[in-house]
């Protein structure tokens, strides 16, 4: 199996989807390729090039997606979930093969699942070609599940209509933190983790959000609750 | 989450947020209602709604309801619409909503994809569309039952399909949505949570006064309404108002889905199960086996499988989590995992007794291939369990598989998948069994796994054996009382956790209850630690632990005192309700105490629904009992305790909370075996779901009336009521589907009742002989038919069901010995004899042996009527029977009472020298026994384990020649061609048949044409009745001969047949040798890979045979690669390559 057919199947659906709802909602990847052989680099290039797709590129829509393949087959969403969660556990392992219970798990999972993909003489070039069939096996149902689910001219209007209105609505924790960012230094609070305070609110302001009709406006309410509550607990100066 | 953060944020949980974490927490069944709004509301509707409205030409609406009219939809419409589902994304809300561990779902919506929407992590749902049949299991985690109350769309058949108009709706409320709504309750069970949500009751299919019908019987706290508030009719409301007012419903305005994406985000419950996560087990010099999700769906459905994460990691503790920790270590007695959690925490000491333990299965590991069952025993309560939980640690660091069961003796069919797995790497097994079962269900099972040549080693638990002075070394003791170390343990592992029960610790130190009444001791003990035994000890469960409330106890004063009398440890008298507030009443409550205890006596835990079908249906009560009541006893007193029988969380088992609790209430209740066993009987003919061989209450009753019987814990203490039980079965068979193994032991326990009571009047005694007779042989007819009238059984009770049969036949033909019926006797002892020669071709087990023994000799001693001919080929048979015996299979139990039948047998046949006259007349009449008895006297004696002498030899070859002198007339007497077979067997291989393993084969045409005509010749006389060896002497011969598709035919049947039945399948029974004896060697070329580590050979004008790559390590095996210097050895498999030099005991 080679990464080019992935990386194909992965454009197509990045296309297809971006076209429809007319907006680069899938980033383009700009991650490193990984390269020829098929050795241990050009296995740690694709497991990050795969996490990078699947977790950070097509994460604003694959939320929707995973809920349309829900209402198809449970073997389907099964083997999506599986393969979702092997290159989850790879990436863990091999890119932050951090301490603790959880991760320990992952590690002892992905350990295995690289073993057998490697047994019988295969060697890592097994394992390489093994994550490369399971992701393309990912990102043919992706492709699979829109298609049909855009035959027929009013499902694929209404099908726009939810993803769009979902992506606008969605607020990334990284939008938020610059927001709060801004306002911790308009206020003069040095040291202030914007991440920590925004764990604790995350998702009061994400219905917060939603009481507004865009984006823009959202973001305009959004920042000046931010700062009355940020005020209101650490005062200004 | 730590627990000050989990506290914290139950102070903020609405009523029905903290209901919900609460049943979850528990793991209590969780069981969702979802109307036709799951999902969407007024403000979101569902996109699908409105197109379908308008695709169908029905007015615009909000709800399902005007999709319905007199005139019926177009017949393509639920087609259409099905498309409609599958393309629209599931609503987030119910994607939300499915992140709980539901076991079942009832709907009213009719969307294809709802169900779907369930998978993710290897769950798929089970979709339910009609009502009958009624699902096998009622409750799944894994695979969550799911109703459509009104059909699905997308469905072909029209049964199926949703309703088309008004009319059809109601038919289908009728016939399907009522029927499947009247399982909710048994579905939820007492100790579940019903979740509603999605439901408008002014506009759903689902009528308000039917889920009103449905939810009413639920206990206080037992349903949770999500949603805005319904508008009801004023007959509705006012149900409503009532069971919101009683606290049954409890309300909670947000939707499900809101509430679970909440409760997971801010509070600890238990993660969801990842079905599909491969559970890796390391084994030794770094093999590892990786379990697919079949593989431990199939293994765990009856054992527990201990992969890596068992020894992983543990969380730290703070000081008071490791308090509490160890409380509810010792309070609740949960998973065996949170045994072996609490174990590697050092939570319980270790005993002395455990030091032999790990020796003796250090040994046995070593030497699996021959090692006997290690038995565990003692009575309950003083700590088997957790030495199997340290044992399991122990083998697990050495890099042993271990498997761990506890609710009953596993099939071995069951385990073999994983066990063929560790065997593929070189691996063992330690299959740890704690079932309180009786020595013979270990060695049945051991016997079983090593039939198909596993690495395994079998430890049991069982109850104090009475092995004074004979104890063999496979028997560990358990003591109850401590010795003063243990005792010195003791008190400092209650200083090092609780010091503030150091003192009552000392004053129990010397009480032989002093572990078991351990508990008892703990400041927290009561209350609500007894729930939830599913779940692992986390931060939540000590949370939850501080939540528990005040319940009044019921009146339980009696059990209190009925432990202190028997001087259980109970310190505290607040441990158990006060004995002054009313002695032990004859309430419905008291009686599903009693229900429990007598299970629980017999190391039984029953079904929750068995016990409250009992007392609902008035079977064992007077009166309706409330639910609450129960409730309070199951949850809130430490007399009972609740766990599921497997990790889908299929059925719900109640137990006492410890075997000795159980044994002492009931001493002190019941007051005689008698009331026990009608409590039993009881019990039995609740389970009205048992029947299909997969329903738990089938093992429940098959278990429980094992345990009843002379085999179980008891001995012969229901004796008395054997019959009682057994016609019980016989009531419990006429309500349901018929089973096999329930028929087998209606027969067997009627049997044992007529063995244990001589002198009952004759008719009852031929009312039960002729009940054994026919159940059993309605039993193998059924078995016998195909399809929906057949009943299904495995291979060992088909076997058991001939050996009840012929043994029943036996009791027969010995009853009528004793009345001395003339002719009866005769024709009753022929149908008792070619019933235990079937069943001894089938398997030839000690039970059918013995059968073949004890039947003879009864009648020879009692058959006064009996004429001089009958009873010398009565004798004759005995004779034959004897002969055949190989006592090097016996074991040490089997091989006294095969010893003791011997006895009694050389007795009951008396002198048998015939006259020349008797003689003459018994073969004018045309019977062979003179020739039979005559060439047994030139016969040498059948000495065990010694070499044949060459006097030994002369006097096989007189019997040879006499026999072949006669042969036409003794070619049709089964016993003489037996006799000559061995002789013959005797005087070329100078052994004897069959005794003994790698015993040397004669590889000379004319040695296998004797050999093969002798067989040959006993096939003539029924093929049925071809006993395992000779089957095994024909495959050997046939492929001999050269017919090789012929003999791997007859193997493959043989191989088939003594599958986990017989211990010696896979030893190498015969090596060919040359005529005088010695093993031949062979060389071959290795033709093909049948399977992992397993070839086939030719061998040049031989055939091809098996090979072994772990018998020959230093070989070079591959396609085409020759192998030389090895035997040719057979085994019931068939032929296979054998290590010259180093022979192996087991094959595969």
């Amino acid at each position: 199996m080679k990464f080019e057919l992935l990386q194909a199947a992965t454009s197509q659906f990045s296309s297809t989807v971006n076209e429809a709802l007319g907006r680069p909602v899938i980033k383009p990847m700009t991650l490193e390729i990984p390269v020829l052989p098929p050795d241990e680099l050009h296995f740690y290039q694709l497991v990050v090039w795969c996490y990078g797709f699947f977790y950070e590129a097509a994460i604003d829509v694959l939320k929707e997606f995973k809920a349309l393949m829900r209402q198809g087959s449970p073997e389907r969403t099964n083997r999506f979930d599986r393969a979702l969660k092997i290159v989850n556990n790879l990436r863990t392992y091999k890119v932050h093969n951090l301490p603790g219970k959880e991760n320990d798990n992952k590690r002892k999972l992905a350990e295995q699942w690289i073993r057998d993909a490697s047994s019988n003489g295969r060697g890592i070039a097994g394992a390489v070609e093994e994550l490369c069939r399971i992701t393309l096996e990912m990102a043919g149902d992706l492709n699979d599940v829109w298609k049909s689910a855009t035959q027929d001219m009013e499902d694929l209007k209404q099908l726009v209509e939810r993803m769009v209105m979902v992506i606008e609505k969605t607020w990334q924790p990284h939008e938020l933190d610059a927001i709060v960012t801004d306002v911790a230094i308009e206020i003069d609070l040095p040291g202030f983790d914007a991440k920590a305070f925004r764990d604790l609110h995350l998702e009061e302001w994400r219905k917060t959000a939603n009481c507004f009709i865009d984006r823009e406006t959202a973001k305009t309410g959004l920042r000046r609750h931010i700062r009355s509550l940020m005020q209101s607990k650490f005062g200004s100066s | 989450m730590p627990i000050s953060h989990a506290s914290e944020e139950l102070q903020s949980l609405s009523a029905g947020k903290e209901l919900l974490w609460r049943r979850w927490v528990e793991g209590a069944p969780l069981v969702a209602i979802w109307g036709q709004q799951t999902g969407w509301s007024q403000s979101s509707l569902d996109p699908v709604l409105t197109r379908a409205l308008e695709h169908a030409g029905r007015a615009q609406g909000t709800s399902w309801k005007p999709l319905l009219t007199n005139e019926p939809l177009a017949p393509e419409f639920y087609s259409w619409l099905a498309e409609r589902f599958r393309n629209r994304p599931a609503s987030q809300v119910v994607v939300e909503a499915t992140r709980a561990p539901w076991c079942a779902v009832f709907t009213s919506s009719i969307d294809n994809g709802l169900a779907n929407c369930l998978a993710g992590d290897g769950r798929e749902p089970d979709v339910i569309l009609q009502a009958e049949p009624p699902p096998r299991v009622l409750r799944n985690t894994r695979r969550p039952l799911f109703y459509y109350l009104y059909g699905q769309a997308g469905q072909y058949v029209d049964e199926l399909k949703p309703p088309v108009n008004r009319q059809s709706l109601a038919h289908r409320r009728m016939t399907q949505a009522s029927a499947m709504l009247r399982r909710l309750a048994e579905t939820a069970t007492p100790l579940g949570l019903v979740v509603i949500d999605g439901y408008d009751a002014a506009t759903d299919w689902l009528r308000a006064e039917d889920l009103l019908a449905a939810i009413s019987s639920s206990p206080v706290d037992g349903v949770l309404w999500c949603g805005a508030e319904p508008a009801l009719s004023d007959d509705d409301q006012f149900t409503y108002n009532e069971l919101v007012q009683k606290g049954v419903i409890v309300r909670e305005l947000r939707p499900l889905g809101i509430l679970i994406n909440e409760l997971v985000a801010t509070i600890s419950v238990p993660e969801m199960s990842h079905w599909d996560d491969p559970e890796v087990v390391t084994l030794k010099d770094g093999q590892s086996v990786k379990t697919t999700p079949n593989l431990r769906l199939v293994t765990q459905a009856s054992t527990v499988l201990l992969d890596d994460s068992w020894t992983g990691m543990l969380d730290d503790l703070s000081p008071t989590e490791t308090t509490s920790a160890f409380e509810v270590f010792h309070a609740t007695q949960g998973s065996f995992r949170s045994i072996v959690e609490g174990v590697r925490r050092n939570f319980a000491f270790e005993r002395s007794f455990e030091t032999l333990l790990h020796k003796r299965v250090d040994q046995a590991l070593q030497h699996h291939h021959v090692a006997s069952a290690i038995i565990l025993h003692g009575q309950s309560g003083v700590g088997k369990t957790i030495a199997f939980a340290r044992l399991a640690i122990h083998a697990r660091k050495q890099g042993i598989a271990v498997l761990f069961a506890n609710r009953r003796v596993p099939q071995a069919v069951d385990l073999s998948d994983f066990l063929t797995a560790v065997d593929q790497v070189q691996g063992v097994t330690l299959l740890l069994v704690d079932t309180m079962s009786p020595v013979s269900r270990y060695d049945d099972l051991l016997r079983a796994l090593r039939s198909v040549g596993h690495r395994v080693v079998v430890v049991g638990s069982s109850y104090r054996l009475g092995y004074e002075g004979k104890a063999t070394i496979r028997f560990v003791e358990a003591s109850a009382q401590l010795e003063p170390n243990e005792q010195t343990k003791l008190l400092q592992l209650a200083q090092d956790f609780v010091p503030s029960v150091v003192q009552a610790v000392k004053n129990e130190q010397h009480n032989e209850y002093v572990l078991a009444g351990f508990y008892r001791l703990l400041p927290h003990s009561r209350g609500r630690l007894s729930e939830g035994l599913g779940s692992e000890v986390d931060s939540t469960r000590h949370a939850l632990q501080k939540k528990s409330r005040t319940i009044p106890p019921p009146m339980l004063g009696s059990i209190s005192q009925a432990l202190i009398k028997a001087g259980y440890p109970v310190t505290n008298t607040k441990l158990l309700p006060d004995s002054a507030k009313g002695d032990y009443d004859e309430s419905p409550e008291a009686r599903i105490i009693d229900l429990v205890m007598v299970s629980s006596r017999l190391f039984k835990a029953v079904p929750l629904s068995i016990v409250l079908r009992a007392v609902g249906s008035g079977l064992y009560a007077q009166g309706s009992y409330s639910i609450d009541s129960l409730l309070t006893l199951i949850r809130d007193q430490d007399i009972f305790r609740w766990s599921y029988t497997d990790e889908e969380h299929s059925d719900l088992l109640v137990e006492a909370r410890l075997q000795i609790e159980g044994y002492l209430i009931c001493n002190a209740r019941f007051g005689s075996a008698i009331r026990e066993a009608d409590a039993i009987r009881v019990l039995i003919e609740a389970a009205t779901r048992a029947g299909p061989e997969s329903s738990s209450e089938t093992s429940y009753v098959a278990e429980l009336v094992h345990a009843a019987g002379p085999d179980g814990p008891e001995g012969d203490r229901y004796k008395e009521s054997y019959d009682v039980i057994a016609r019980a079965l016989t009531t419990l068979r006429s309500k349901t589907v018929p089973n096999a193994r329930l028929m087998l032991q209606e027969s067997v326990l009627r049997r044992h009742y007529l063995r244990t009571h001589k002198n009952i009047e004759q008719s009852l005694k031929e009312e039960l002989l002729n009940e054994a007779v026919s159940v059993v042989d309605m039993a193998l007819e059924g078995i016998s038919k195909k399809g929906a009238q057949g009943i299904f059984a495995s291979r060992q009770t088909i076997d058991n069901l001939w050996n009840e049969r012929a043994a029943s036949y036996g009791f027969f033909a010995t009853d009528e010995a004793q009345r001395g019926i003339g002719g009866k006797v005769w024709s009753a002892y022929k149908a008792a004899h070619e019933a235990a020669t079937l069943a001894k071709a089938r398997r030839d087990s000690s039970f059918s042996v013995d059968v073949s023994l004890w039947m003879p000799i009864g009648i020879l001693n009692v058959g006064k009527t009996l004429t001089d001919a009958q009873r010398l080929e009565i004798a004759a048979d005995l004779h034959s029977s004897l002969d055949g015996v190989d006592e090097s299979t016996l074991d040490d139990a089997q091989r006294e009472k095969f010893q003791s039948r011997r006895m009694d047998a050389g007795e009951a046949i008396g002198d048998t020298v015939l006259s020349d006259d008797a003689f003459s007349q018994l073969d004018a009449s045309g019977s062979t026994v003179g020739y039979f008895f005559r060439a047994r006297r030139l016969a040498p004696e059948m000495k065990l384990d010694t070499e044949p002498t060459a006097e030994d030899i002369a006097k096989a070859k007189a019997c040879i020649s006499y026999l072949r002198c006669h042969y036409d007339k003794i070619a049709q007497d089964e016993r003489c061609l037996r006799l000559l077979l061995d002789m013959e067997w005797l005087v070329r291989a100078h052994h004897r048949f069959m005794r003994g393993l790698r015993q040397p084969f004669p590889c000379s045409p004319e040695f296998c044409a004797m050999a093969r005509a002798i067989v040959d010749d006993m096939v003539a006389l029924g093929e049925e009745k071809l006993a395992t060896k000779y089957r095994y002497l024909r495959a050997v011969t046939t492929w001999l001969g050269g017919n090789e598709k012929a003999s791997r035919d007859q193997w493959n049947e043989l191989a088939l047949d003594t599958q986990f039945a017989d211990s010696q399948r896979v030893s190498a029974r015969h090596l060919l040798a040359d005529n005088v004896g010695n093993p031949i060697r062979y060389r071959g070329v290795v033709e093909k890979l049948l399977g992992p580590g397993r070839f086939q050979v030719r061998v040049d004008g031989i055939g091809v045979i098996d090979l072994i790559a772990d018998y020959f390590p230093n070989a070079d095996l591959a396609v085409g690669r020759t192998v030389s210097n090895f035997l040719i050895a057979f085994n019931y498999r068939g032929p296979i390559a054998d290590p010259a030099d180093s022979p192996r005991r087991l094959g595969r």
